[in-house]
């Protein structure tokens, strides 16, 4: 049953800090997302843990083993890689019982094994055909049956969908989800993409320059991140920097130019400068503030709207049929709910560098 | 003074930039194009391949001739036997052995092995005439290894053996680093984490993925071994294979058995071309499961004893015969009174810095007219200007000559243009000319393949005529393939023997002078001193070659 | 004004069909986004309408002018690759030179004009970097900086975003809204990413298999899906298949494979015990109050919106996006029953695909 548990984690390569210091704990069964910025150092992590990557400070351990001299083929991790990288010179058949084979078992045991791969991942009538005969949503496919048929309990996913087309990619991954869950297994899947990290996972790991920002469930992350990078790197959100210009014990009021928002106090004084944030799914229609429309367009499952309020820009997003009747240009009165309003301690050095992505 | 000459040189720029303005607008017309492939294509076939198999094609009669004589036949036969044996086991023992090395380098773990890597570049510098006299010094006449009580051999069927293992072996390990490289490293890492040890990974997954690369080091030290002549006749002794026994027969001024085994070779070796590419390429390893015995094979001790042998054979048989010549007769080099003898032009000497001259002016004349014709024929190939189906012809059709062992092709050559009286240095031109014309071709090809053709699209759409998309896109990113087939094809032509010594007896390049020099009887001190004089002037040439090589800075990552 | 038109146009690799008798005007100014998966032409049309690709038959116009066989270099439309193609030899500066001088500009107006497109794309201070200092989306605006210069008002960019990291990609797709916008530029985009192209777009042209399945204003797209492809493809949407039971004007009732029974609104080509496809986008259906009665499946967050799973009887499952604010507001427990309602103004009904409903809204 297999925990990943990574400590203390350093890694560099020449002069560039790759890792610095990262801890990590995984569950057995769970989802793990790790997302960041390219460059962060993500799939170092996660290539450390396959064991691609052996000179690195700190240990890792699987299901509280040791595993730091481990040696690849031993670790039994089924690893899929954001370029396929399905043999060539094999077809589907042949890719997929590649690692029964490889280790030597019983031709009967092979048949089976991939006969009941093929069949999980729907891609039996594929059988003789070679990768590049394939898409790539069903190369991506085959790829993973191939690892899963290295009776891998531990699945490490490198970007597996990011080179596929949308459609397919939002498809594959739900799947994905399905497969890790039924079989039972523990994954851990490296993305950029944070709505990818969301739909699919139990717990997201956000990491940014070398460490690990913060971690939590998709809901957490989205609606109460602890960082204020978090909120800026997953989904999109309305930022605004201030002072306090009011505090009592449970609200605050921030002067943000020529807008007053009130939210719930988390512990600030009078005159101290904050960053406020509130998720644009969240503004509500209706209210007392004025805004007129700069912008309307439709995004997919949604319209978002830049608002201006006395100068100041607002993103709001709504279902189509609620802001049907909006236009470009015109007023509409919209509400800043206190209650989902996160405020947070103005940064260190300053805020431009605390949202960077590099 | 200084003003007059930078008006000159403003002078000079603007005519140049004129031509070039001139160029430009003429390349956006589609006649000048094509004419431009036309006359590449029509170079090609009336230049390289027809007189090269029609001048023996013509002589088919003379050589029938031979079937009639027993005794001259089974000598035939026995040095063409000879060839093909000899090459097939240089071949098989390139790969075998330049393979392990290959990975050493190629998946290098520790930083040294860089060393070994530039390394396995030097013997390529060496001119061909030098590695063999200097493999008869290693092995035959004064080898060093008589300290450990070996006396050396005589000359023979080994030494052509060794000689031709030696000169092949770093062209084979340079093409499968290259393949190795080129394969990602993701497919080894997949069959790893999918529970392969390292050697089931190489066995079923990069072999097989290196089968094009292992195809092509077959072929090309197959042709090599075939091909060579001068260096073979240094060490040959009585041993006698295809181009020892057509040069016998030119010496001795017999036509029809001469015909008779370049014609042979010729069609043995297009087969042996054939064969290699229509069935290699279908040949399958099988992987129907691991065996024990490949992962005691994958424990670090044997893989560690495998490395440091495939380097050892590497320092032992290639690179200290590639040296050996220069440690040898480096004292030669610091007798005053032979450099005087040198530098004054003296005796033999001034024959001597004349075929220096005549190599160098036939490399110069060679290399330049093959960029001239290779480059719109390198075009058409990649960029299937007509149509896939001439792309294909024309490519196997310009690569296959690579085969052709260069002392037949000499033959067929002389045989050819012969009649028409032409001068013995524009013989030795088109001789060379064919002989280098199917590497510059397929250093173009892979020079023009490696060139993103997006690049040369956004070139075109911001408004480049082809030209200028040429000159200022595809040749500075392409900069370091193109010098290096360049070299290639320069080095090439100051090695070559076998057809020079086919196409005419008078006229003399510096290797062909050197092969007379080594068999010569009493030449012994000017056969070293010749041999290091061209190995300094290599060298020198190639310091100049580096030079405009890194020159201009820039680097394309 | 470039205004393109192009006229039959047709393309075939081989024995691929890539382009079949394509007709498109796109007017000048205009943003014109490509959309379409894998393989559906989108790439070859933007290749031909830069002279990149040579169609087989039918003709191209740019400008009112036939530009069919005359070189890339003469259309004053610049193409950008999908990796940008920028000269890895060259400067960001040099790389912008390059298609000046290409167009008979002075070194004096070249330099001039190279600042003034930097500052365009913010990377002034970058004029001296190879591409290979540059990280992926600086490339990218070098790339465009390099497409402005020149002076075309006709950019077809290939896949712009691709490339870039999903975060980023929204940044930059609001770069580049801003900069054909106040450069007044005519842009064709090709992507494969619906949200992209819908937010993007004056004019969305939706191909598949080397045609045009439906071309025009992002909302008309979305809102009015003319087939079950361009109902599947762009947004996302359930479909159900089902027999038409009772036709009452244009009131329709189509019973379902489950033998629930929908209603929906027709135009007059559906008659009664015909076969019928309905498309319903699943942030149209309503949960809470209703005629079908559905268990909660799965859940799956995503930011603005939840994805919920309903499963009713005989295995129909339902899709339903809610947004985020109701989300959190209710609870949504797995297991749960709700009652689900689809309103018949929000059914697009479709006639049964040739080819089995798969044939359409299988992506894998």
């Amino acid at each position: 049953m297999p925990s990943v548990k990574v400590e203390s984690v350093t890694k560099r390569f020449g002069g560039f800090t790759a890792l610095e210091k990262v801890s990590i704990n995984i569950e057995d069964r769970e989802y793990v997302s790790i997302i960041g910025p390219s460059g962060c150092g993500k799939t170092t992590l996660l290539r450390i843990i396959a064991g691609i990557i052996r000179d690195y400070e700190g240990h890792v351990y699987v299901d509280g083993r040791l595993f730091d001299s481990e040696p690849l083929e031993k670790r039994g991790i089924g690893y899929v890689f954001q370029n396929i990288a399905l043999f060539p010179n094999m077809n589907v058949g042949g890719n997929v019982s590649y690692s029964p084979r490889a280790k030597g078992l019983d031709k009967s045991v092979v048949r089976t094994t991939t006969i009941e791969m093929l069949e999980l991942m729907k891609l039996t009538e594929r059988y003789y055909d070679y990768p590049r005969s394939l898409s790539g949503g069903m190369q991506q496919k085959t790829a993973l049956a191939r690892a899963l048929a290295s009776n891998a309990r531990l699945l490490l996913l490198d970007e597996p969908l990011s080179l596929l087309d949308l459609k397919v990619r939002t498809e594959l991954r739900y799947e994905l989800r399905r497969i890790v869950k039924d079989l039972g297994l523990t994954a851990i899947h490296v993305t950029h993409d944070q709505e990818e990290a969301m739909a699919i996972s139990d717990r997201i790991i956000v990491m940014r320059r070398a460490r690990v920002v913060e971690d939590g469930t998709p809901l957490d992350l989205y609606l109460h991140p602890k960082r204020i990078f978090t909120a800026y790197f997953l989904g999109e959100s309305n930022i605004f920097e201030g002072n306090v210009a009011e505090a009592d014990e449970d609200t605050v009021s921030i002067d943000v130019g020529s807008l007053l928002i009130k939210a719930r106090n988390t512990g600030f004084q009078t005159g101290e400068r904050v960053v406020a944030m509130l998720r644009p799914e969240l503004v509500e229609l209706g209210g007392d503030i004025n805004a007129r429309v700069l912008k309307k367009t439709i995004e997919g499952l949604f319209s978002r709207i830049i608002l201006d309020v006395n100068g100041i820009k607002i993103i709001i997003k709504q279902p189509y049929s609620i802001v049907s009747g909006i236009g470009e240009g015109s007023y509409v009165k919209i509400r800043l709910p206190e209650k989902h309003i996160l405020v947070y301690k103005y940064p260190g050095r300053d805020l431009y560098s605390e949202l960077s992505l590099y | 003074m200084p003003a007059v000459e930078t008006r000159k040189t403003i002078g000079l720029k603007k005519v140049w930039s004129r031509i070039i303005a001139r160029l430009d607008k003429l390349s956006e017309k589609k006649t000048v194009v094509y004419s431009l492939y036309f006359a590449s294509i029509i170079f090609f076939l009336g230049i390289i391949l027809l007189p090269s198999l029609l001048g023996i094609l013509l002589k088919l009669d003379t050589a029938m001739s031979v079937l009639s004589d027993p005794e001259l036949l089974k000598r035939s036969f026995s040095a063409i036997f000879s060839s093909v044996i000899l090459a097939s086991i240089v071949s098989v023992l390139d790969v075998v052995t330049g393979l392990p090395l290959a990975w050493v380098i190629a998946r290098k773990k520790y930083r040294w092995l860089s060393i070994v890597d530039s390394l396995v570049d030097f013997p390529l510098i060496v001119p061909t005439v030098i590695l063999g006299y200097s493999t008869l010094l290693l092995w035959c006449e004064e080898t060093p290894f008589s300290i450990i009580g070996f006396n050396g051999i005589s000359p023979g069927f080994i030494t052509v053996l060794l000689l031709h293992f030696a000169f092949s072996y770093p062209v084979v390990v340079r093409i499968l680093v290259g393949k190795l490289l080129d394969i990602e490293a993701t497919y080894e890492v997949a069959a790893r984490t999918l529970g392969a040890c390292s050697f089931t990974t190489a066995r079923t997954i990069t072999i097989p993925m290196l089968k094009s690369g292992i195809i092509a080091s077959l072929i090309l030290s197959f042709a090599r071994s075939l091909s060579e002549t001068g260096a073979t006749i240094m060490v040959a002794g009585s041993f006698e294979n295809g181009p020892v026994f057509i040069k016998k027969s030119i010496d001795a001024g017999l036509v029809p058995p001469m015909v008779f085994v370049s014609l042979v070779l010729i069609v043995f070796s297009i087969l042996i071309l054939a064969g290699l590419r229509l069935f290699g390429f279908k040949l399958k390893i099988p992987f129907r499961k691991s065996y024990r015995i490949e992962a005691a094979l994958s424990v670090e001790r044997v893989t560690r004893l495998r490395d440091a042998s495939a380097i050892i054979i590497f320092l032992f048989l290639v690179f200290l015969p590639a040296c050996f010549m220069v440690l040898s007769r480096m004292h030669l080099m610091l007798s005053s009174s032979l450099l005087g003898e040198i530098f004054t032009l003296q005796g033999a000497w001034f024959t001597y810095w004349v075929s220096v001259l005549n190599s160098y002016v036939i490399g110069f004349l060679t290399t330049l007219i093959n960029i001239v014709f290779t480059l719109p024929m390198a075009t058409i190939i990649v960029r299937r200007k007509l149509g896939g189906l001439v792309s294909r012809t024309l490519e196997a059709l310009s690569t296959t000559s690579i085969i052709m062992p260069s002392v037949a092709l000499g033959v067929s050559l002389s045989l050819f243009w012969g009649t028409t009286g032409v001068s013995d240095f524009i013989l030795v031109l088109l001789a060379h000319l064919c002989i280098t014309y199917p590497y510059m071709v397929s250093t173009m090809v892979s020079v023009l393949e490696d060139i993103p053709v997006e690049l040369e699209e956004a070139g075109r759409t911001l408004g480049g005529t082809p030209f200028k998309v040429f000159r200022s896109i595809v040749l500075p990113v392409a900069k370091y393939s193109f010098l290096s087939g360049v070299i290639l094809t320069f080095t090439r032509s100051v090695n070559e023997t076998g057809a020079t010594l086919a196409v005419s007896k008078t006229f003399k390049t510096v290797s062909v002078l050197l092969v007379e020099w080594v068999k010569a009887p009493g030449m012994k001190v000017e056969a070293g001193a010749g041999t290091m004089v061209l190995m300094l002037l290599s060298i020198i040439l190639l310091v100049i070659f580096r030079y405009i090589y890194t020159k201009g800075g820039g680097g394309v990552a | 004004m470039p205004k393109v038109v192009l006229e039959k146009v047709s393309k075939k690799f081989g024995r691929i069909t890539a382009l079949n008798e394509i007709n498109l005007m796109l007017e000048d100014g205009e943003y014109s986004c490509i959309l379409g998966p894998t393989g559906s032409g989108k790439t070859t049309l933007l290749k031909i309408i830069a002279g990149l690709v040579e169609p087989d038959s039918g003709d191209v116009y740019i400008d009112g002018r036939r530009v069919t066989g005359t070189p890339a270099e003469t259309r004053n439309a610049v193409y950008m690759h999908q990796n940008y193609a920028l000269f890895p030899h060259l400067t960001v500066s040099q790389n912008i030179i390059f298609g000046l001088t290409a167009r008979g500009f002075s070194e004096e107006d070249a330099r001039r004009k190279v600042s003034e497109v930097l500052e365009i794309v913010r990377l002034r201070e970058w004029a001296d970097a190879y591409p290979r200092e540059l990280s992926g989306g600086m490339q990218q605006r070098a790339a465009l900086a390099r497409c402005l210069a020149t002076g075309a008002r006709l950019l077809l960019l290939d896949e712009p975003l691709g490339a870039l990291d999903a975060r980023l990609r929204l940044e930059v797709r609001r770069e580049l809204s801003r900069i054909a916008e106040e450069l007044n530029l005519t842009v064709v985009h090709v992507t494969h990413d619906q949200s992209e192209a819908l937010s993007l777009a004056d004019r969305l042209i939706l191909m598949r298999n080397g045609k045009i399945v439906q071309a025009g204003p992002p909302e008309e797209v979305y809102f009015k899906p003319n087939s079950i492809f361009s109902a599947y493809f762009v947004g996302e949407s359930i479909f159900l298949e089902g027999i038409i039971r009772s036709v009452n004007g244009r009131n329709v009732t189509l019973e379902l494979k489950n033998g629930m029974a929908i209603e929906a609104l027709s135009d007059d080509s559906f008659n009664m015990g015909e076969l019928a496809v309905a498309a319903v986008r699943c942030e149209d259906i309503e949960v809470g109050g209703g005629p079908l009665t559905g268990s909660l499946k799965e859940v799956n967050f995503l930011g603005s919106f939840a994805k919920l799973v309903f499963e009713l009887p005989r295995g129909l499952k339902i899709i339903v996006n809610i947004p985020l604010s109701r989300f959190i507001k209710e609870e949504f427990r797995i297991g749960a029953s709700f009652q689900l309602s689809i309103p018949r103004e929000k059914v697009h009904l479709f006639k049964p695909p040739s080819k089995g409903l798969a044939g359409e809204i299988e992506a894998v």
